[in-house]
């Protein structure tokens, strides 16, 4: 084997393979002579020449080489090592075009160990990515042109991106840290709060004592329960928005208004009462404190109400007031009463205090009388008609159903309504418009002596409490009218004679005195009439004393009738009368004497033990200022005396007749 | 190890070049080196054999890559920053141009490629790997670092036709 040819071949070979050489005719040629002198015919080395060309072209150049390759070409050692050769190297780069990096190249040489150091710098480069996508920018690429400025300068920039975007993200982790910490702080301020409102909002709903929010216009912004059930609503949205001067009742609203207003100026602090209403507008009284809402600045921007319902303590209040002033009016009038013995004192004193434990629209005393009448002897409040037409009714007990159940029962009696009641009776002048009563009778010692009555033009107006109250009014109306009454009776013992109830001798001479001495001062007619019964004793022997009584009794009648109401009569003696016949003249006074003669003579007595025949004798005197002082009687017992002189005159002169001493001659006077 | 061996190592041998080469400077040209070691190589094998000859550069490499470990890298703990501390004074001092094809810390499996090294870059091809001091030389760097032994073969060498030395190293277990 010429080894200069087979270096020729190769320089020839390496030529078209690596230098790009094309094969053209001179190369051939080349070829052809190279391989002949290798030793084999020109023809065939041509052939196989070309043929070798061919393979060799279409392994470098074709999609696919050529298989079945001749026993010759195979076994030409250099010629099938180099077709090997390009083959794989043609394998290699294909794998390598596709990223693969472990494929091996088995070959020598300048071409393969340039493809190598390709794949070694490619595995590298494979490496520093992985590095590089590890975090470590440190890599460079070095000594491979233009693609290591490339690379690095890619590293770098993305080094620098990083560390950009680990600083914003350490800025983020900074502020996300602070966000978090405020967020945290936030939580926690905010459950605070929540745990706080939630505190607050426990301790408001289960307040016994409402909680309103308004804002400065008064507009409701938040209600507890307990104030939704105070003002009878169930639904917040049903008062959202309402204004809190709804619920406070007409005349309260000036006032909590100015409230509000010195609260706001700082000047209020305390506790307001006044009167709320309902949904149903039922009224209650409500006490308030309130305090003003304000922001972080202090500026105020609302008001806080605690409201309770004081309905019940002040109804206590009230009735602790009503109780006192009942309390100290009893005793008042307890204190008056005791004080004075003067029945219409007691009455007007009873009636006038009624009213400021009472209310009532008018009010009458109603009083039994000896005879069973029922009187009235006090009433106030019945303007329609004239109140002196109330007190001058007098009715039989009968005739009253109410006042007779009051007497029967001794209970009292309430009238709801006067136009539905049985028991109601329309008696009074003008009292159609009374449409509830209260009455309790007036009892001593199981008697009911009176009613005490309260009216009212509201039916309904009365109430138990009220009875009670007048009740306790009648029960010490009660004992001073009765001691009133026992007193007039002592005092009227103390000044009547009991057989004939007219004055006793003691009381007719202090009248007497004391009109002699009107006379006196006001020089005015005095006259007296000095009357006696005739033959009384003989009456008495005849008849007995008790037809004798009867017979003074009915004298004493008789001589009443004909008096006037101006006189006075006054027993005596035992049959003796005197009269006295105030503002009356002789000629007066003798007229008077004479009916009062007559009425007896006239008329015989009965008695007991039949009619009796009486007479009697009556002396005049009078008392006039015309007199000449030495007629005039300067004295009382002058004066009787001198009216007793007549009595004598007219007893002398036959008697059953009336006589008068001369007042123009003094007469002696005959003891 | 003698205290008092003649030519024991020690880092001083390398002198101070400025105080010693003030006009030529600390370079010289690669052929002189490579004159020096393919001589020391002629010479050991016809003496020692080739096995012993290869045992011996390998040894030789394995101290020289212990002990520029310890005196011209920084210790550390990262394998990223071993790499790019060994490829910067690699190339530095015109030794070579490291890079990693693979490198598996937790197998302790690596693949490093040097290219224009010393020893056999631009050499006519052979038919056998000629880095056998660099084979140590790696070794010596790995098992510093790692502080485990280290197996380490030239695979690929511009004497067998590549055109850059391919070392596998593996950890002994």
């Amino acid at each position: 084997m010429d080894k200069q040819g087979l270096v020729e071949l190769r320089q020839l070979l390496d030529a078209a393979l690596t230098d790009g050489v094309e094969p053209d005719v001179a190369w051939r040629s080349r070829f052809k002579a190279t391989i002949q002198s290798l030793g084999s015919s020109p023809e065939a080395n041509a052939a196989q020449f070309d043929f070798a060309i061919a393979a060799l072209f279409d392994a470098v150049f074709a999609n696919a080489p050529m298989s079945n390759l001749p026993d010759w070409f195979q076994s030409n050692q250099k010629l099938a090592e180099l077709y090997a050769a390009l083959l794989e190297l043609r394998q290699f780069t294909l794998a390598l075009s596709h990223g693969d990096l472990a494929r091996a190249l088995r070959l020598k040489g300048f071409t393969a160990g340039a493809l190598k150091n390709l794949q070694a710098s490619l595995r590298h480069l494979t490496w520093q990515t992985q590095m590089i996508a590890r975090g470590d920018f440190n890599q460079r690429v070095e000594f491979m042109g233009e693609f290591s400025d490339a690379f690095n300068a890619m590293v770098v920039r993305l080094e620098e991106t990083l560390n950009q975007l680990k600083h914003h993200e350490s800025e983020l982790a900074e502020r996300n840290t602070a966000l978090t910490r405020e967020i945290t702080e936030r939580q926690q301020a905010e459950e605070k709060l929540r745990a706080s409102e939630e505190l607050f909002r426990s301790l408001i709903q289960t307040s016994p004592d409402g909680v309103c929010i308004t804002d400065l216009t008064g507009t409701l912004t938040f209600s507890s329960r307990k104030a939704l059930e105070m003002v009878g609503y169930s639904d917040w949205a049903d008062i959202r928005g309402k204004n809190v001067l709804e619920f406070i009742a007409p005349e309260f609203r000036e006032q909590a208004t100015v409230t509000v207003r010195e609260l706001l100026k700082g000047n209020y602090t305390g506790v307001a009462e006044y009167k709320a209403v309902k949904k149903d507008a039922q009224v209650f009284w409500a006490e308030t404190k309130m305090e003003v809402l304000r922001d972080a600045a202090g500026a105020p921007t609302g008001i806080f109400f605690i409201i309770r319902d004081i309905t019940e303590r002040k109804h206590a209040e009230e009735i602790e007031r009503d109780l006192r002033i009942l309390s100290e009016t009893l005793r008042d009038t307890a204190a008056v009463l005791n004080s004075t013995l003067n029945v219409s004192e007691v009455l007007d004193f009873i009636l006038a205090h009624l009213h400021r434990v009472l209310p009532h629209d008018a009010a009458n005393i109603m009083l039994i009388d000896d005879d069973g009448l029922v009187i009235i002897p006090r009433g106030h409040g019945y303007a329609d008609p004239d109140p002196k037409d109330i007190l001058a009714q007098r009715f039989q007990l009968a005739q009253i159903p109410v006042l007779r159940t009051m007497v029967e029962t001794q209970s009292p009696v309430v009238i709801r309504d006067t136009r539905t009641s049985a028991q109601w009776s329309n008696l009074l002048p003008g009292a159609a418009w009374i449409r509830s009563y209260a009455g309790v009778p007036i009892a001593i010692k199981g008697k009911v002596i009176g009613f005490l009555n309260l009216d009212s033009g509201t039916p309904g107006f009365f109430t138990i409490e009220h009875v009670e109250r007048l009740q306790a009014f009648a029960n010490q109306a009660a004992l001073a009218i009765e001691n009133a009454r026992l007193y007039a009776e002592v005092q009227h013992s103390a000044i009547t004679d009991s057989l004939t109830g007219i004055y006793n001798r003691r009381h007719l001479m202090e009248l007497a005195a004391r009109e002699l001495e009107r006379a006196r001062r006001y020089n005015r007619s005095f006259s007296i009439l000095m009357l006696d019964i005739d033959h009384f004793k003989t009456i008495n022997d005849t008849y007995g004393h008790a037809a004798g009584d009867c017979a003074l009794q009915v004298v004493v009648e008789r001589f009443r009738k004909d008096l006037r109401r101006s006189d006075v009569l006054g027993r005596y003696g035992g049959e003796e009368f005197l009269a006295l016949l105030p503002e009356t003249n002789t000629d007066q006074a003798q007229l008077i004497a004479e009916r009062l003669r007559n009425s007896i003579a006239l008329t015989p007595i009965e008695t007991g033990r039949g009619a009796i025949a009486v007479t009697v004798s009556i002396g005049v005197a009078m008392w006039e200022a015309v007199a000449p002082p030495l007629l005039r009687a300067e004295t009382l017992d002058e004066f009787i005396e001198r009216a007793d002189q007549s009595l004598y005159q007219a007893k002398h002169a036959g008697r059953n007749r009336v006589f008068m001493l001369n007042t123009t001659v003094r007469q002696p006077v005959v003891k | 190890m003698d205290a008092q061996r003649k030519y024991q190592f020690s880092w001083e041998l390398l002198g101070d070049l400025d105080l010693g080469r003030p006009n030529l400077g600390p370079t010289t040209r690669l052929e002189v080196y490579r004159l020096m070691q393919f001589c020391f190589r002629d010479v050991m094998e016809q003496q020692l054999g080739t096995e012993k000859t290869d045992r011996i550069f390998f040894d030789a490499g394995k101290l020289a890559g212990e002990k520029f470990y310890q005196h011209v890298l920084t210790k550390t703990d990262d394998l990223n920053e071993f790499v790019q501390q060994l490829q910067t004074a690699l190339r530095e001092m015109n030794m070579g141009i490291l890079r990693v094809e693979k490198a598996d810390a937790e197998l302790g499996s690596f693949i490093f490629t040097v290219s224009e090294d010393l020893d056999c870059s631009g050499l006519p091809e052979l038919d056998y790997e000629v880095c056998v001091y660099d084979e140590g030389f790696i070794a010596g760097l790995m098992e510093s670092f790692t502080g485990k032994p280290f197996k380490v073969k030239e695979v690929d060498c511009w004497c067998t036709g590549d055109r850059t030395c391919r070392f596998t190293a593996e950890v002994v277990s």
